[in-house]
């Protein structure tokens, strides 16, 4: 019941972010190749959710190659962590440059004021 | 000798009214008081009743947080030529009656800085919020080493000297815990004041979350890691 409940999540979670990539494609909020990078990441997270077993039988392969399914796990959270910290410096600055520009915009009635 | 203050002021249409009416008119050796809102980004028409009610009023076109807001409100003081800030909260809970005792050690030098403390005089205060306010204050003390009785206290005084000075980065709640550390890097003169709180239905559901509390944590972190202090 879990392990199904977790796929419909999963399988709810990969549509509703595709959906909102591809609107904001239509938008043009986003970039083509932001687009196709989402849709491929989370169709391939739906797809190991729904077939696990096909992504179990491409881990051992891989393990025969010389990675092993952990190096490869390492790998993608050090990649998560990286994201996860440009995303958060990122918006950082974004959320400073907002402040000084609503701040400058603000001051303007205090400088015609005064 | 010239008083501003500061009330950052996010949609609180019902009460700002109210509360600007009540900031005093004359305080012994302040020769103006000048008050300046700062509105949010409201939606709730803050901006047109504060408008009303008072000559300073600044908008923020989009909601940021109540550390922009402040941030905002004391470059406005500084333009006015403030010689001493008193911040307050826009929802009331704070008596405007003790304007005159929190800017005392400031008129007299004896500090650059005073804070508002609701901890000295904790009576009425719900006991969930005096406990997250230790909490606070402790997590503030390890990451700024200063310790204040309320770290989190939005009713603030400050010199010219001491503005003159200090710089803020924080958007959001994180600047009561920010000034702090501001204090303690620019060594500035401290004193804390104790003042009353008027705690209404209204200013209840208007404090901060516990999930806020969190918030700040990471921001007060982000902080010091920035090498600011």
């Amino acid at each position: 019941m879990i392990i199904i409940s977790a796929k419909i999540i999963a399988v709810l979670v990969g549509l509703t972010v595709i959906s909102k990539s591809y609107h904001d494609l239509k938008k043009h909020y986003e970039s083509l190749v932001m687009f196709l990078f989402w849709l491929f990441t989370w169709s391939a997270i739906i797809a190991a959710t729904i077939l696990p077993d096909v992504f179990l039988r491409l881990a051992d392969k891989v393990s025969k190659n010389g990675i092993g399914v952990g190096t490869f796990a390492g790998i993608a959270f050090i990649f998560l962590l990286f994201i996860t910290y440009r995303v958060y410096t990122k918006a950082n600055r974004l959320e400073k440059k907002l402040h000084d520009m609503v701040m400058k915009l603000g001051l303007k009635e205090i400088e015609k004021e005064e | 000798m010239k008083l501003v203050i500061v009330i950052p002021a996010f949609n609180e249409a019902t009460v700002i009214e109210d509360v600007i009416k009540k900031l005093p008119k004359k305080i012994d050796g302040i020769d103006s008081i000048v008050p300046v809102i700062v509105d949010d980004g409201s939606s709730d028409g803050t901006y047109d009743i504060a408008k009303n009610s008072t000559q300073h009023v600044i908008k923020h076109l989009v909601n940021l947080g109540v550390g922009a807001a402040t941030t905002t409100g004391f470059e406005a003081a500084k333009k006015i030529g403030a010689d001493i800030i008193v911040t307050l909260d826009a929802d009331g809970q704070h008596n405007p009656e003790d304007v005159a005792e929190l800017i005392k050690p400031i008129l007299e030098n004896r500090a650059d800085v005073t804070i508002g403390t609701r901890m000295l005089n904790s009576k009425g205060m719900p006991k969930l919020k005096i406990f997250g306010n230790w909490v606070m204050n402790a997590l503030t003390f390890l990451i700024f080493h200063k310790w204040v009785t309320d770290s989190q206290s939005g009713m603030r005084a400050f010199s010219k000297n001491a503005m003159k000075k200090m710089s803020f980065h924080s958007i959001g709640y994180e600047i009561c815990s920010e000034t702090i550390g501001e204090i303690k890097r620019n060594r500035l003169k401290l004193a804390e004041v104790p003042i009353e709180v008027i705690y209404t239905d209204y200013s209840k559901i208007t404090g901060q979350s516990w999930l806020n509390g969190i918030n700040i944590l990471t921001k007060m972190i982000s902080i010091k890691l920035s090498g600011k202090k």
